[in-house]
């Protein structure tokens, strides 16, 4: 992450803290591997023509029996974004509010 | 919005990332590893779009359509999925990761047949000779590359600077399987490419030795 700006007021402040909070996050989500698979389909084709659908990590058989799973599906491993959003809903609503000091009226 | 609903929120937002998150049968594994091969993934998907752009091969994933990606390394197995090269409808080249090369120190005294643990090592992403398999050697891989979803230090720098020592002898130049990208001439005997990726801009610092031994240093962050 960015290092830490101060800002003038609250608003900003906790704007700027949950955008980096949400760019950090991000980079972790979901949207990364649709990102990344999107890429492989733009260049890539499979032998029956049809579009690459997952990628998975195959485990070693000591990692299978640690982890009592046979292989890491990345599209479930990683963080969904709806548990994110929840970020750039709240910043939208602190940027909206006409205070420069959300949360402190009251 | 109150102070207090704003708190609310912030709460609710990281009991969600907590407990919310990941599917529960994954809540186990080291996210380093998740996080790890999808940098992988992700930096794979950048090299197969160079090829296909910079190069104009045509690109096929063999035996799945599911990309596939191992937590440990081991020799190839054509039996596992893989990236073919294709020019003029030929294969002429395989991309596969998590593999394992023999070392020039081993193959310079012809003891392929059965290399101790220090002759052969791992490679993240690798194009080879179309219809190699077992642990390739130098003479057979055309590009080498490392990913590091971590800081870049001096420890990684030496790793990937024996990586370079173990692949290719220092030459004049030589060309390379390439004609553009990622280059078309490398100080190396054999002229293999080798490309060392990482998250952090850290990476830029240490890439003085890659002019000299022929090393490719790129920060590529992810991207939100």
């Amino acid at each position: 992450m960015e290092d830490i700006k101060f800002s003038e007021t609250p608003k900003q402040e906790l704007s700027y803290y949950l955008k980096g909070l949400y760019t950090e996050l991000s980079l972790i989500s979901q949207r990364q591997f649709l990102k990344t698979q999107f890429i492989l389909n733009e260049n890539v084709r499979t032998e029956n023509g049809e579009k690459i659908v997952g990628i998975k990590v195959e485990l070693t058989p000591q990692e299978k029996d640690l982890f009592q799973v046979d292989e890491i599906d990345l599209s479930k491993a990683l963080i969904p974004d709806e548990a994110i959003r929840g970020i750039l809903e709240l910043i939208e609503i602190i940027q909206s509010s006409q205070s420069e000091d959300p949360g402190l009226k009251s | 919005m109150t102070k207090r609903e704003i708190k609310q929120r912030i709460t609710q937002i990281i009991r969600n990332l907590c407990f919310g998150g990941a599917a529960r049968s994954f809540d186990v594994i080291p996210r380093s590893l998740t996080y790890g091969k999808l940098y992988e993934a992700y930096i794979l998907a950048r090299i197969l779009e160079q090829l296909r752009q910079a190069e104009h091969y045509n690109i096929v994933l063999v035996n799945t359509n599911q990309l596939k990606l191992k937590s440990a390394p081991g020799p190839i197995n054509r039996n596992y999925p893989r990236f073919d090269l294709l020019a003029n409808g030929m294969a002429v080249a395989s991309v596969w990761t998590d593999i394992e090369f023999t070392s020039l120190s081993c193959f310079r005294v012809e003891n392929t047949a059965n290399p101790s643990l220090g002759e052969y090592h791992e490679l993240d992403i690798a194009v080879v000779d179309y219809g190699v398999y077992g642990r390739p050697t130098p003479d057979q891989i055309w590009l080498a590359a490392e990913c590091k979803n971590t800081g870049y230090n001096k420890g990684l720098l030496k790793e990937i600077l024996g990586i370079r020592r173990e692949l290719s002898f220092v030459s004049d130049l030589n060309a390379t399987r390439f004609r553009n990208w990622p280059r078309a001439q490398v100080p190396a005997t054999p002229p293999s490419c080798l490309l060392a990726y990482s998250t952090s801009s850290g990476i830029q610092n240490y890439s003085a030795p890659g002019n000299f031994f022929g090393i490719n240093f790129y920060y590529e962050p992810l991207t939100p």
